[in-house]
Parts: C-alpha cells; structure tokens; sequence
C-alpha cells in the first residue's frame, strides 16, 4: 500500500528560515523529501492569502523567520507574522479546517538541525492529519 | 418607443433588495415609463412558469444568493433570455449574508432552525430533502450557498447591502439609456474604485496600533476619528466605496462592516483585512509584553473572524464553505 506522503510549502525568510535550510544541506542532514521552499524577505512580508493559496496546493503551510524577540533583520517582521497567524488559526478552526496545518517555528541561520526537525516532526503530523482537500463551492477564479 | 422587458429574479434574499428598488419614491414612476415590468414577484406576483414562457427579456436583474436548484433554475432562465444581466445585491454579487451560512453545513443550519433553538419545539428537521406536496415542492436546501457572480457572466454589478437609493437610480437611468441606445456594459461595476476610507473624512492617524480591540458599545466614540484608530474593528480600508460619498455608515458614527465587498485589487476582503488588523494589534509595542500576552489578546479581540471580516463576502473567499476535518 502506498502510504501518504504529504506535501509541505514552507515560507522562509532569508536572513534566518532560508539560510538554516541551507545550513541543514551544507552539514547534510537529512530530512524528508517533503517540503518545497519558498523564500521571502522577511515573515513579515507574509500575507495571509499567500499561505491560503498555497494550502491549495499542499497538505500543511511552514513559516520560519528569525527568532523573538530581537533576531529580525526588520526589527518586527517576526511579530507581524505571529500575529497574523495566530488570528488566522482561530479563523481556521471555524472553517473546520485543522489549525495545524499552519505551523509558525522560528529557526536562525545557525540551526540547521532544527530546520531537519522541523520538517521531520511537521511531515509526521501531516500524515496523521492525511491529505487536505480544498473544499470549495464552485471555481473561484 | 417599445419599452425595455424587465425581469426580476429570486435566489436567496432577504427582501431588503426589493425595499431598496421602493426606497427611490417617484423615480419608481420613471421606470414605468421606460420599461414594461414582465417577472418580479414581489411587484407582479410571478409564477416561475412565467417567466419560463417568456420569450426575450431586455433587462433581468437577480437578486439574492443561490442555494437551492431553484435559484439556480431562476438565474439561468435570466441568463439565457436578457440582452442585459444584472447582479443586484451584494448577495448577487458575492453571496452576501446568506453566504455566512457556509461556515456551517446545511444539517447544522437546519437543526439548529428547526430544533435546538431555544424557540424552536419542531422535532425532526423538515427539508433536508426536496419534499412534494401535491404539486408543491419545497427544494432541498443545497449543501453551501454560491455567489450567482461565480455561474454566470453579469453585465452589471450593483452591489450593496442593498444597495442605495443613488444606485437604483443610476441603474433606471442606465435601463433608459440600454432602452434608446443599445449600449451593453461590460462588468460595469456602480461603484467606485477606491476604498471606503477614501471617503470617510474622520481624521486618521499615519500608524493606528491597537491596544484592545473595542465594541462600539464599550467605547466613548470620539464621531471626528477614525475608528480603528479608537480600536473599533471598521472594513472601510478593504471595502469598495460607493455607498455615498458620504459612506452611508461612518457618517452615522457606525463603523463599515464591508457591505460593498472588496474592492477591485483585493482578491478575499476577510483575509486581506484579517492580514493588516492582525499587524495593527500592539504596534510596535509587542516586545513590551510576553508571546502568550500577545496570543492572549488576539484571541479575545478576534473571537469570530468570519463573522467579522467575511460578513457579505464569504462565498468568493479562498476558502469558502464549511471543511469537517478532526
Ligand atoms: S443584498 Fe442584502 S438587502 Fe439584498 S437580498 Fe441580500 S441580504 Fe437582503
Ligand atoms: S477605517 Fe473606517 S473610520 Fe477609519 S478612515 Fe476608514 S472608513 Fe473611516
Ligand atoms: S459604510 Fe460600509 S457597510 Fe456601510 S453602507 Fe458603506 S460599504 Fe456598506
């Protein structure tokens, strides 16, 4: 039987999500196939119709930035994003569309290890939760 | 000179549609001139098998939301009979209020009607399927509400919940116009570009960071400034202007709640305005308090973002209806 392998969208910012991807290639650790990266200029940049539109397409939405409270190269891109995603979970749950599979994580440039670990632990989750089908009335263009 | 054919359809309304279209007094008697009324059922008591046996409609204007194939039915006929096609409403055009109801399933909505309202004794819940009583039929209530907008092609958008008086009255001047020379727009929107904000002339500041989002009835509304500023949640900056140039609500020291739907450049009114609220929550303040602080009062100040932000928009949104995930 095939099992679900699902896929994953992550938003990382440059200064610290994107350059801890890079770091967990350049060290090579290994973590699963699953993700496809996206790079921004900061979380902050972020909006939430972007990590919809991406739930379109992918079974969970990962967003990295630099940790709080002083990493952003923006000052408070950072904040900004977890304010956004937090209203956004609570917007979520009321469509019956689980939370979790947006998941907010900060990971610097140096942590390359977390970067592998977090994709690990968020493919794992995924699979339990299965695949995400957009439901939708009719075909919005 | 013949007068133009007009047609007006149901799909799922409220009936404020149809006040609106009273709302402009005589004007009304200029519509009769121009325009020989041949479906309306509020005004001419139709039967759809009127408008079925109608031949060729000048102007069809629909009203309401679809949510049963009977409104489905309706529009279509519209569709293929009028020259011109004309969403009134922003139930017409985005889905409106009834759209609300996809942040529920059609079983939850009905129990909650029919049986489990404190007001309510009715056991059983009633039309769950399509039911026939001799030749009366009640059709099944489908399993979300669409936005006519999304299946068909309008001409003309009137959106507004309803939609004021000037627009009824520039859409009579346009069904004049149509009727001596023909003209056919296309997606003409009567509204305007910009936002909401653009013409509210309450004083707004260049940042608006907000300590703790306020209901109207907790705060001493200052009537000059702009509400957010005063942390009442108003969707002017996300709202497509054309409800006055006087915004019908601000200037009645209410804040806008978005019934003229997005405006053009904005792709889902709720996630847009959700995107820049979320961010105005402590600005620039959010390293004085803890993350759990912060988590704390976006969720007491956002207790219902559907309700709030996608009040007469939700059928066009991203997501769109009801999902049943654990
Ligand atoms: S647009 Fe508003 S007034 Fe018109 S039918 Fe819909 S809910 Fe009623
Ligand atoms: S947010 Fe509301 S009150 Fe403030 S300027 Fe815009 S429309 Fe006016
Ligand atoms: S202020 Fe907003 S809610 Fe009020 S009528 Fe105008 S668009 Fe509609």
């Amino acid at each position: 039987m095939m099992t679900f392998e699902p896929k994953i969208t992550a938003f990382l910012c440059k200064w610290c999500g994107y350059a801890g991807a890079d770091m967990a290639g350049t060290s090579r650790i290994k973590y699963p196939p699953t993700v496809t990266p996206v790079r921004f200029p900061c979380t902050g940049r972020i909006d939430l119709s972007h990590i919809l539109e991406a739930l379109r397409e992918s079974d969970g939405v990962l967003i990295a930035g630099c940790h709080t409270p002083n990493d952003c190269h923006y000052i408070r891109g950072n904040y900004q994003a977890f304010k956004r995603i937090t209203v956004l979970k609570t917007f979520l749950k009321q469509m019956g569309v689980n939370p979790k599979r947006v998941r907010l994580d900060w990971i610097s440039a140096s942590e390359g290890r977390k970067f592998a670990e977090t994709i690990s632990a968020f493919t794992d989750e995924l699979r339990d939760l299965g695949p995400f089908v957009m439901e939708q009335s009719e075909v919005v263009q | 000179m013949k007068k133009a054919k007009l047609a007006v359809g149901y799909g799922s309304i409220c009936g404020g549609c149809d006040v609106a279209f009273t709302d402009v007094g005589t004007k009304l008697a200029d519509l009769a001139e121009i325009a020989e009324i041949v479906y309306w059922p509020a005004v001419v008591d139709g039967k759809i098998e009127q408008l079925e046996a109608v031949k060729n409609i000048d102007v069809g204007v629909y009203f309401g939301a679809v949510r049963t194939d009977e409104h489905e039915t309706v529009l279509r006929l519209l569709e293929e009979k009028s020259d011109v096609l004309v969403a009134f409403g922003t139930c017409s055009c985005y889905g409106g209020i009834p759209g609300l109801g996809n942040v529920e399933t059609k079983e939850s909505l009905l129990t909650t009607a029919y049986s489990n309202a404190p007001n309510t004794r009715a056991e059983g819940v009633p039309s769950l399927e399509e039911i026939t009583i001799e030749e009366l039929k009640m059709p099944e209530l489908r399993d979300y509400t669409s936005s006519p907008a999304d299946l068909v092609e309008f001409d003309v958008f009137v959106p507004g919940c309803p939609p004021p008086v000037q627009s009824v009255i520039d859409l009579i001047d346009f069904v004049r116009d149509y009727r001596e020379n023909g003209n056919i727009p296309d997606a003409l929107f009567l509204a305007k570009e910009g936002t909401v904000c653009e013409y509210c002339e309450r004083e707004k500041p260049d940042k608006i960071s907000i300590d703790k989002v306020m209901r109207v009835h907790e705060s001493d509304l200052n009537e000059e400034e702009c509400f957010l500023s005063q942390g009442v949640l108003c969707l002017g900056p996300v709202t497509r202007a054309g409800c006055g140039d006087e915004p019908r609500c601000t200037y009645r020291n209410m804040p806008c709640r978005g019934c003229f739907g997005p405006t053009p450049k904005i792709r889902d009114q709720g996630t847009k305005f959700l995107s820049s609220i979320a961010s105005s929550i402590m600005l620039g303040k959010e390293k004085q308090i803890s993350e759990e602080e912060l988590m704390r009062l976006l969720s007491e100040g956002f207790i219902d973002p559907v309700g709030l932000f996608y009040r007469f928009a939700l059928p066009v949104a991203i997501i769109n209806r009801k999902h049943q995930e654990k």
